[in-house]
């Protein structure tokens, strides 16, 4: 480079300058990169205000083994379950990313906790089971040194479903079902029904189911701050900030029928800071979306469902988050300490909460009244319209009521099914999924954890075969259908 | 649980010479290179180097006492077993009998006397005798009954009574379980177990047979009073005793209860809500402060044979305090290893602070009356 300089520096002396301005020879800044070079420099010589070695401890590490995101009661239950089942101590890094550190649109945090085992698929029921099992344990599960024990504040007071002509010979089925899976539920005729809650009027009930034992109802933030201790004195990352983008990296096979496919592999998840446009690229080998209401949103992020529609390449992850309402009531003349979770024919639920004579709960609405989510504000008139009604037709006594707060929440729901996906992508091919459980993912959350954990490590379901919720259904257009969301 | 185990760690001598152990990986009291100091402390003395030592060892002491923990754990269920042989080949209630009396605890079969656990020997001999009779009354007092071991009480056709006073493992998921006994159970009692709440008390409405229940000194459960009312609401057959309808309710002062008599008496044939009832009885400003306000018989566990003698006097309400007091006598021998700490003529104001807290353990008379 001198040389050459030098020459055009000898046969331009020879020949005559002409009218050009006087140029300062090779270090001619024509385009002021050397003036920038210049402050630059003085920038970074010692003195100036650069620092080469920031503070970084606010951001994610660089790498990671297993990247869980979403940092609600499942994500953490994973990561709990990950670190408790990996073959070694530290044999994995896990970190868990959490946009919003004050949970204030989690779904966890706004559930009203309830946890039941009467469902329609046995391996719900399972899950259930599992869970009441862990949550009667979980001092023994989540057990920190010289941490206090945990009290979740489980209240076994049992759900009762109310079943009209319609569903009367499903609930027995369903009820069968549950009771050879290993659910203590019963099966009460309305005089039974009468007998025991003489407070309900039971004019169109036909048949009702009732949980006698492992039903009730318990604190969620209590269980997500367990979890969440536990897994940290494990060794668990975590970072609060937000996924905006995966990279992934793509290769084509062809599969037995000889079509062309593109596996994709994430291998980097960038994890932006909140208020900030920092971000942190971190490596990772498997990505778990537990992203809960937003989780449809991230997987297009890893170009889930992008490509002609009926295909693989075209499914996408069909969960969005859906508004619920939960109203809090004080009613005087109200149900006593025996009330159960009622769940009434028109869907509409309640609970007793505390000793006061309060009570709350709410209704999930029809398709086509469903609410607009952008924010959580809540609509009272809905409750005026749609739930009082139904309420005071079950429980005369609610006709003096008086409401004294409300709330909403967002579902994760799944508008396919409304039932779970657990378990990896076919295309994408470290993306395991942990969402869309419309409304009940708390209860199953400790079982789903350990069953995405057995998943990820051993690559097969050992505990509860979870294979029926996989994401290959939705291309393969088999629901499996729940009957009993609420 | 292995990597625990593992985790452990023996002690390495490929370092050097010294002893390494977990809490050598941090540099807690040790220079940069361990293996190379030789004799990180000579001559230091001998008491000021256990604890030295002791924290130097961090790590293994936690390892020590989560190895504690879950021996105690593991002990713990294996007293809470479910006796299976003897259900398979004897019945339920021969199950059942056995359990409780290897816990600790008291059973009566049907027109038989109460075996006790120096029984138990006696009562294996005579199975086959026993087999065919029902189990009626269990007093599992102070046993470590957990959820687990009710599995061999909660099938028991004809319970007639269950006492699980003092039982430090019984919460509200045991509760729970006990709906499979509201067929025949009448008698309740759930004095002093330091884990039942309200919640847990709200599941015994299965129990549409039970005519007695004891809901005294529930640590636990935090609006005793309001708590007794809605239990008597929700089985309005049975006796609940314990709680008193003043717990958890602030004395009012003088001039907030002048204000509150007045609104009263303004609004005509508004109810008297039961909540107010207090007021008008307590003439005095505070209540006296009483460790055991709810226990009949502070210090003494009830037992059969205490409920066999006839008692001496009646239930008084003074008006100064709310007082229960019962003038059963104080016979050293009756029950089960009682001995009663009050003699009998101390006047009712000198028990305020003389009473030991059987349930909290203060005291060897406490300590007595649990331990079996």
């Amino acid at each position: 480079m001198l040389r050459l300089t030098l020459q055009l520096r000898l046969s331009r002396g020879l020949l005559s300058r002409g009218l050009r301005t006087r140029s300062r020879g090779p270090f001619d800044d024509k385009d002021g990169k050397w003036a920038e070079f210049k402050k630059k420099l003085q920038v970074v010589w010692p003195g100036g205000s650069w620092e080469p070695f920031s503070n970084t401890s606010h951001l994610p590490p660089e790498h990671a083994d297993v990247v869980i995101v979403g940092g609600g009661v499942i994500g953490w239950s994973v990561a709990y379950w990950l670190k408790r089942l990996e073959a070694r101590k530290n044999a994995i890094r896990v970190l868990v990313v959490e946009r919003d550190p004050t949970y204030s649109k989690a779904s966890t945090v706004l559930s009203i906790g309830g946890i039941r085992q009467q469902f329609s698929i046995p391996q719900s029921v399972q899950l259930s089971l599992f869970s009441v099992e862990f949550l009667r344990n979980i001092n023994e599960y989540l057990a920190v040194p010289d941490e206090p024990p945990l009290d979740i504040q489980f209240c076994p007071s049992g759900y009762l479903m109310l079943a009209s002509e319609g569903n009367a010979s499903e609930m027995e089925c369903n009820v069968k079902m549950q009771r050879q899976t290993g659910a203590k539920v019963c099966l009460l005729s309305p005089e039974q029904l009468k007998n025991k809650f003489p407070w309900i009027n039971t004019e169109d009930v036909v048949l009702a189911s009732y949980g006698l034992e492992n039903e009730g109802w318990f604190d969620p933030w209590c269980l997500l701050q367990g979890l969440r201790r536990k897994a940290l004195s494990m060794g668990v990352y975590h970072s609060y900030g937000e996924v905006t983008e995966l990279v992934s990296s793509v290769r084509p096979m062809v599969t037995s029928r000889g079509e062309q496919v593109n596996i994709k592999r994430i291998y980097e998840v960038h994890v932006k800071m909140n208020n900030s446009l920092e971000y942190q690229p971190v490596e990772c080998a498997i990505v778990v979306n537990a992203a809960g209401a937003w989780s449809g949103q991230l997987a297009e992020l890893a170009g889930i469902g992008i490509g002609p529609p009926g295909t693989l390449q075209g499914t996408r992850l069909p969960v969005e988050p859906r508004k619920r309402y939960v109203y809090v009531w004080h009613c005087p003349q109200g149900p006593g300490l025996e009330a159960p979770l009622i769940i009434d024919i028109s869907g509409v639920y309640f609970r007793r909460e505390g000793l006061g004579g309060y009570y709350l709960g709410g209704c999930s609405p029809m398709e086509e009244d469903e609410p607009k989510t952008q924010d959580l504000e809540v609509d009272h008139d809905f409750f005026q319209k749609k739930i009082w009604p139904h309420l005071t037709h079950r429980v005369p006594a609610f006709n003096s009521l008086k409401v004294r707060s409300a709330w909403a929440g967002y579902y994760d729901f799944n508008t396919f099914d409304q039932n779970g996906v657990v378990g990896p992508h076919p295309l994408v091919s470290n993306m395991y999924f942990a969402t869309g459980f419309s409304g009940h993912g708390l209860q199953h959350a400790p079982g789903v954890g350990r069953a995405v954990a057995e998943i990820l490590l051993n690559g097969e379901f050992s505990t509860i075969d979870l294979n029926v919720f996989s994401f290959n259904r939705f291309y393969q257009e088999e629901k499996v259908f729940e009957d009993y969301i609420i | 649980m292995e990597n625990d185990l593992l985790r452990a760690g023996c002690p390495t001598w490929w370092g050097g010479g010294t002893l390494r152990t977990l809490s050598s990986q941090s540099n807690f009291g040790q220079g940069p290179n361990p293996s190379y100091d030789l004799n990180p402390n000579p001559g230091r003395n001998p008491q000021k180097g256990l604890m030295a030592s002791m924290a130097s060892r961090f790590y293994d002491v936690e390892q020590f006492r989560e190895w504690i923990f879950r021996f105690w754990s593991w002990n713990l269920y294996r007293k809470n077993k479910v006796f299976s042989y003897t259900l398979k080949h004897y019945g339920p209630n021969t199950a059942a009998a056995h359990f409780v009396l290897t816990q600790g605890g008291a059973v009566r079969f049907q027109e038989q006397e109460w075996l006790f656990p120096q029984d138990k020997n006696q009562f294996l001999g005579n199975s086959h005798h026993f087999q065919k009779l029902p189990l009626e009354e269990v007093d599992a007092s102070g046993c470590l009954i957990n959820y687990y071991g009710l599995e061999n009480l909660v099938f028991l056709p004809s319970l007639r009574s269950l006492k699980l006073c003092g039982c430090p493992y019984v919460d509200d998921w045991c509760l729970s379980r006990l709906h499979s006994l509201g067929g025949s159970l009448q008698e309740l009692s759930l004095a002093g177990c330091p884990k039942v709440t309200e919640r847990g008390l709200a599941c015994l409405h299965h129990l549409w047979n039970l005519r007695r229940l004891d809901i005294s000194n529930l640590p636990a459960v935090s609006e005793k009073g309001l708590t007794r009312i809605l239990v008597e609401e929700m089985l309005p057959d049975c006796e609940v005793v314990g709680a008193d309808y003043a717990d958890g309710l602030v004395p009012l002062s003088e001039d907030e209860r002048g204000v509150e008599e007045k609104a009263a008496a303004a609004v005509p044939g508004a109810p008297r809500g039961q909540r107010t009832l207090w007021n008008r009885e307590a003439p005095s400003g505070m209540l006296p402060r009483r460790p055991f306000p709810c226990l009949p018989h502070p210090g003494l566990i009830d037992t059969p044979e205490i409920r066999k003698l006839e008692p001496r006097g009646e239930v008084i309400y003074s008006s100064a305090h709310t007082w229960w007091k019962t003038g059963l006598g104080w016979e050293p021998q009756a029950g089960r290893g009682l001995c009663s700490p009050f003699p009998l003529d101390k006047g009712e104001d000198e028990w305020i602070d003389y009473l030991p807290s059987p349930w909290e353990g203060g005291g060897e008379l406490g300590a007595q009356n649990l331990k079996r």
